[in-house]
């Protein structure tokens, strides 16, 4: 066991640094290879972890002590229970598939090798998130994905949508750990201890529902609800869709957006101890829910569909965690991520036949050429949707169900949280009809081309997953950590299934009326709706609100701190200083001119600055300095 | 005395401005010479005669010259009188006023609170005026005057690099 | 009447290195003169013999305290401290010099001269206890850089920013000295054991002696400025990017280094006992310095401007670590100069490596691709940039965990957020740079010349170290920390 968890970690690390260092000489079959291989033998051994944590053994092993004095000691731990055990197994899982997949999609990418680095450090890191036994290194893995991610998005960095993507996602990504960086500040102020063990033991020294305890978990919060784009700070997510298709499986709907939710899940003994901050996680993730799933019916590029839907599923994750539900959060974390990875890597094909286009309304009509495709991406929707027997329909409704019959307000979101089935099974079977078509057409002169089997063979896998995966005994598995959830009567259980199955059919037919069967009603509702309708395309108009109250004036303040802190480079002086020493009497003057008189006034102001403090000490200013 | 004072240190202003505010490079310097003549007078006020001499011999007399000898001869045109200024001594200017009314008003509020020194008229008179400073050079300050020595040797080697080297 | 030269306390065991660091200068001065124009490599050996001779007449200073000539200066562990730390930098500088020099037709034995009259200076300022020494140790190092930046005399860039330097050095000194003339005038001494002698005592009502305040002040612009600490940090950018690449290799970090031991000298072992009048001012520098520093530093696509705006920052954390007044976090300071200069040297020497490569242009643009025309050179400025940006397991990141927790320790919050924040923001420039070099190349071919064996090992070394000194960083701490405490 002590020596599982590191193989688990190091194996991708390795894998890293071979791509990293010898991918440009390697043949694009051994970098491939590598790429995918380490990560697959890294899920061999987290199944092997598994069969031991089944076992019923735990890891809490500090393997060297990185930093150590009188008050402050930095360990390099890792922390292997239930609920890391089933983290790396989806990521290193689900991950394995996507590397596998990789290596198809990205075969004609100048890039390749650059591409399994960057993919493999990914998973590093992530693992390293994950499985770190203390905050200092979770914040480390926390970073670490940031900057594969930024990488990953940034991929393509010719185009100049791709570049700016990745510094959005950097810059919020940066708010984020802000406050990761001083929640950790505040756990050692307050109880000493950045590993879990010592943290879980201690929390209960802070009085419950406090103001620090509260501080705290919203810290947290923040960083979680950056990384996971949860409102407010949700709008680098659809932008990131610029990066490639596998990564935005891997990264931005499989794994790294939900360490978020596993943050929560982790700390979960703090939230309970911080009823307010645990409330505002729940309430984040009902309205992001609904918000996204909103946005989701009015977009028409294939990927920002399904990114505005992993935001609006990671709602209901966190919707999971904020009410205690934390199995149920956890569970449908796991099938999210079958059927998610499923759903962008069937996309992925998708766009491949297409020669790059990810407009849905140029696609239509693709069981004939891409049937593999076809099916998988229909068992995907109908996961996600939340028909009955599909996996997605079981982790679902655990959590609406837990919402529901939960006492007090949580009630509402509940009821949002149903709402929002309703519109997911719309949007997606709207995307559904639309790109990949119900009527025929009479002639196809299209020749599209399904993918080669390394890329389909995958998403067949997740498709089984995506089916099979809501028998998994998560809640039980992870009963361990998170105590065993609340059992609920056969009745209620039939009685909300059916419910949420119902609501599930309603937007089910709504998208079978308006996409499939009578397309001109589409048309006729959406200039009924007309100013809500162009609100919701325009995605309620964050993006430029953002831009108008943070970004202009921001930039603002950069180039005004650029125009009087920066000097012209080439300036008056240039041209004098040449001759200066020369004595020639008309140079003078241009140095008079130039900038040396505007810096010396910048000392010259310090200086009296300075002058000014002084005088604050000797009690001539009305502000009153120091003791 | 502070009549005295106030006179040389009335010229002192006025002069440093002249340094700064004449457009030809001869007035510049001319205004340099009187400002450390000024000097020269504050230091023999503070019955400092040997400074007093060789800050005139030194520095008013050698190093000036050379300055007004250099300029006279590599600038022919220094009559010609410079364009006029852009407004940015006006900023300067203000600048400038708050630092010294600020400095003026902090000093004159609190009273200036120095510490006298040792080196009263009578305890000087009882060595020597020279030896005062001869003593104090090859003594206390010993070790800093050696450093001084070899500051002067560095800039002499960057001003011929600078100089020279030029001509090669 | 006699002279009794006996008294002042003569030792010249006690300034041997900076004697030995001068006396090479003059050697050299001489063999320049038989030195044939195409031999001029040896200078630079010559140059680092005489500096490995200085080291080891520093070593046996270490633990001791000896104060010489009149109190003017002193040799103890924080002088052997910075002694050593100068001394590698400068031999460091040397040994990539001639390639540089020559790829610029800036052979010339001054240039050798020049830089150990810096460094002599440099030695005095760490070692000095006097306002005279202070004043003529940053003289004696100021003179020598302002030669040094424009040595690139046929370069319109580098005789600019040689002047600029100049005429706002000259500025900032006076600044610095009339700070002297004040606390003279204040206390009636120039040695710092007579000025703290007078701070401490009662009777002298230090913290309400508004000419030592004042004095205090203007002393802290002029050591500020040579600090690069904002707002006198308006040089540093055009005489970062205007000088030769190798001079300001040099001086970013060894003038920010003996900047800081002076500071360390006058703020906490001279005047502990107003602590809360210089605490505000000081505080205000560090904190101005991180936001202008951090924040300009984003908007800026030369290299050589982007490292001067970061090293405005970093001059920022290093204030940081002065501010609680105590030997603990002095020693974080100590440790952060320390971890700097390497750091910072590293990085400006892959700058000079690219261009005495045959790539001149400093411009951002210009690195696209350089993972793969120079894989050796991009990957120690990966090394750099990650420490620089504090990213662990690098010496970056322990240089500013120990000043956040000495920040801690002393419960000072309002800099520390500002620095926490700053630090994340920074992160930003320095992955840039990274994502900058990893970037498919452009189809430019450049002529590549070979790195040579000397810059090959002083940037592997100092790759190296940044990243050793971040797994094992106790070794250094607990110099500094030696360095730190026995000064108080």
């Amino acid at each position: 066991m002590d020596t599982l968890a590191p193989l688990v970690l190091l194996t991708p690390l390795a894998g890293f640094l071979v791509n990293a260092l010898f991918g440009r000489v390697l043949p694009r079959r051994v970098v491939g290879w590598i790429g995918a291989g380490s990560i697959g033998l890294a899920f061999v051994f987290a199944l092997v972890a598994l069969s031991q944590v089944l076992g019923g053994q735990r890891l809490d092993q500090t393997y060297f002590t990185w930093w150590q004095s009188a008050d402050f000691n930095v360990p390099f731990n890792l922390y292997l229970d239930q609920l890391s055990t089933l983290m790396i197994l989806v990521i290193t899982g689900v991950g394995f598939l996507i590397h596998v997949y990789s290596v198809g999609y990205m075969r004609e990418d100048p890039g390749y090798s650059r591409f399994f680095a960057y993919m493999n450090l990914f998973v590093f890191t992530m693992l390293l998130l994950v499985l770190s036994g203390n905050l200092l290194w979770l914040i480390i893995g926390w970073a670490g994905v940031g900057l594969s991610s930024y990488l990953l998005i940034g991929f393509w960095f010719e185009r100049t949508s791709a570049v700016l993507a990745a510094r959005k996602a950097f810059v919020m990504n940066t708010i984020g750990d802000v406050g990761m960086v001083f929640a950790a500040f505040l756990i050692f102020l307050n109880l000493r201890v950045l590993d879990y063990q010592g943290l879980f033991s201690r929390v209960h020294q802070l009085p419950k529902g406090g103001v620090v305890i509260t501080a705290i978990c919203l810290l947290l919060l923040l960083g979680a609800v950056a990384k996971s784009a949860q409102l407010p700070l949700h709008t680098w997510l659809p932008d990131a869709m610029e990066g490639p298709t596998p990564v935005s499986a891997l990264i931005h709907a499989a794994t790294m957006v939900t360490a978020g939710v596993y943050l929560v899940a982790r700390m979960h003994l703090l939230y309970d101890w911080a009823p307010a901050a645990a409330a505002t996680v729940a309430v984040i993730g009902g309205l992001t829910a609904l918000f996204a799933a909103t946005i989701g019916t009015s977009q028409v590029d294939i990927k920002r569909i399904l990114a505005y839907s992993t935001m609006s599923q990671i709602g209901y994750m966190f919707l999971a965690v904020g009410i205690g539900a934390y199995a149920a959060g956890m569970f449908h974390f796991m099938t999210h991520a079958f059927f998610k990875a499923l759903l962008f890597m069937a996309a992925g094909n998708v766009i491949h036949a297409f020669h790059d286009d990810q407009d849905i309304r140029h696609m239509g009509n693709l069981r004939a050429g891409l049937p593999i495709t076809f099916w998988t991406f229909l068992i995907g929707t109908l996961s996600i949707s939340g028909f009955p027997l599909f996996a997605g329909f079981f982790s679902k409704d655990e959590i609406i169900r837990a919402a529901l019959s939960a006492p007090g307000a949580e009630f509402w979101l509940g009821v949002i949280a149903l709402i929002t089935a309703g519109l997911t099974a719309y949007y997606m079977f709207r995307l559904f009809f639309i790109a990949f078509g119900w009527e025929w057409l009479s002639h196809d002169d299209r020749h599209l081309h399904e993918a080669l089997p390394v890329q389909t063979v995958p998403i067949i896998i997740l498709a089984v997953g995506a089916v099979v995966g809501g028998y998994v005994p998560v809640a039980s598995f992870l009963s361990p950590v998170f105590g065993h959830a609340v059992e609920v009567g056969a009745g209620a259980f039939i009685g909300l299934a059916a419910l949420s199955v119902l609501v599930a059919l309603v937007g089910f037919l709504t998208a079978y009326l308006l996409h499939a069967r009578r397309p001109d009603l589409a048309l006729v509702w959406r200039a009924r709706l007309g100013p809500i309708h162009t609100l919701v395309e325009h995605k309620y108009y964050v993006d430029e609100l953002y831009d108008r109250v943070f970004v202009r004036p921001g930039l603002a303040l950069a180039r005004f701190l650029n125009d009087i802190v920066e000097p012209r480079v080439i300036d008056g002086a240039v041209n004098g200083v040449a001759d200066f020493f020369l004595l020639e009497a008309r140079e003078f003057r241009l140095i008079q001119t130039g900038r040396v008189g505007t810096y010396a006034l910048w000392t010259l102001g310090g200086a009296i600055g300075v002058v000014l403090v002084v005088a604050a000490f000797l009690g001539y200013l009305p502000v009153r300095l120091g003791g | 005395m502070v009549v005295g004072f106030a006179l040389v240190a009335a010229w002192e202003i006025v002069t440093a401005a002249g340094v700064v505010a004449f457009r030809k490079p001869m007035y510049n310097a001319l205004s340099l010479v009187a400002n450390m003549l000024g000097l020269a007078v504050l230091f023999l006020m503070l019955n400092a005669q040997f400074l007093f001499a060789a800050q005139v011999i030194v520095y008013a007399g050698a190093v000036m010259v050379l300055f007004v000898f250099i300029i006279a001869l590599i600038n022919p045109e220094s009559d010609v009188a410079l364009p006029p200024r852009g407004n940015e001594w006006i900023y300067g200017a203000v600048f400038g006023v708050i630092f010294a009314a600020l400095l003026v008003s902090l000093l004159f509020n609190r009273g200036l609170t120095g510490r006298s020194g040792t080196l009263t008229p009578e305890a000087i008179a009882a060595v020597g005026n020279v030896q005062t400073i001869g003593i104090a050079l090859y003594t206390k300050f010993l070790f800093p005057v050696e450093v001084t020595s070899l500051l002067l040797l560095i800039a002499a080697v960057g001003a011929v690099y600078l100089a020279i080297r030029r001509i090669r | 009447m006699t002279i009794n030269i006996s008294g002042i306390g003569i030792d010249y065991g006690a300034i041997l290195p900076e004697l030995v660091v001068a006396g090479t200068a003059i050697v050299v001065l001489f063999l320049e003169l038989v030195v044939p124009p195409d031999r001029r490599r040896w200078l630079a050996a010559v140059t680092v013999i005489g500096l490995l001779g200085a080291l080891v007449a520093t070593i046996p200073l270490w633990g001791q305290n000896r104060s010489a000539f009149g109190d003017t200066v002193i040799a103890d562990s924080l002088a052997v401290f910075f002694n050593v730390l100068l001394i590698a930098i400068t031999i460091a500088t040397v040994a990539i010099s001639p390639r540089y020099l020559h790829a610029l037709d800036l052979d010339y034995g001054e240039y050798y001269i020049l830089i150990l009259g810096a460094t002599a200076g440099m030695m005095l300022l760490a070692a000095a206890t006097s306002l005279m020494t202070i004043f003529l140790g940053i003289e004696l190092l100021s003179i020598s850089l302002y030669v040094l930046s424009g040595f690139a005399r046929t370069t319109l860039r580098s005789q600019e920013s040689a002047l600029k330097y100049l005429l706002l050095g000259g500025f900032a000194t006076g600044f610095l000295l009339y700070g002297m003339a004040l606390i003279y005038g204040a206390t009636g001494s120039t040695t710092l054991r007579g000025i703290a002698a007078f701070t401490t005592a009662a009777s002298s009502n230090a913290a309400g002696n508004v000419l030592l305040l004042l004095g205090i002040g203007f002393l802290s612009v002029g050591l500020a400025f040579k600090a690069s600490a904002a707002p006198f940090h308006m040089w540093t950018p055009d005489v970062y990017e205007g000088a030769p690449t190798i001079v300001t290799t040099f001086m970013s970090v060894a003038t920010k280094s003996a900047a800081f031991a002076a500071v360390g000298r006058v703020f906490i072992a001279t005047f502990p006992s107003i602590s809360s009048r210089w605490y505000f001012p000081l505080a205000l520098i560090a904190i101005f310095s991180l936001f202008i520093g951090n924040l300009v530093a984003i908007t800026q696509d030369n290299i050589k401007r982007m490292l001067a705006y970061s090293g405005i920052a970093h001059a920022g954390y290093i204030l940081l670590g002065v501010l609680p007044g105590t030997a603990q976090a002095f020693s974080a300071t100590l440790f952060y100069i320390a971890a700097y200069s390497v750091m910072n040297f590293g990085a400006f020497a892959v700058v000079t490596a690219v261009a005495a490569g045959g790539e001149q242009n400093a411009d951002l643009s210009h690195w696209r691709g350089l993972f793969y025309r120079r894989p050796f050179l991009a990957t120690v400025m990966t090394i750099f940039m990650l420490s620089l940006a504090g990213i662990p397991p690098t010496v970056g990141f322990f240089a500013k965990l120990f000043v956040f927790q000495a920040l801690v320790n002393a419960q000072i919050w309002a800099p520390l957020i500002v620095a926490v924040i700053m630090t994340i923001v920074s992160f930003y420039y320095y992955l840039r740079v990274i994502v900058i070099m990893l970037a498919a190349p452009d189809e430019v071919a450049v002529e590549k010349r070979p790195l040579g064996i000397p810059t090959s090992t002083v940037l592997g070394v100092a790759g190296l170290a940044t990243v050793v000194l971040g797994i094992f960083p106790a070794v250094v701490l607990d110099w500094a920390t030696r360095a730190a405490s026995l000064h108080f």
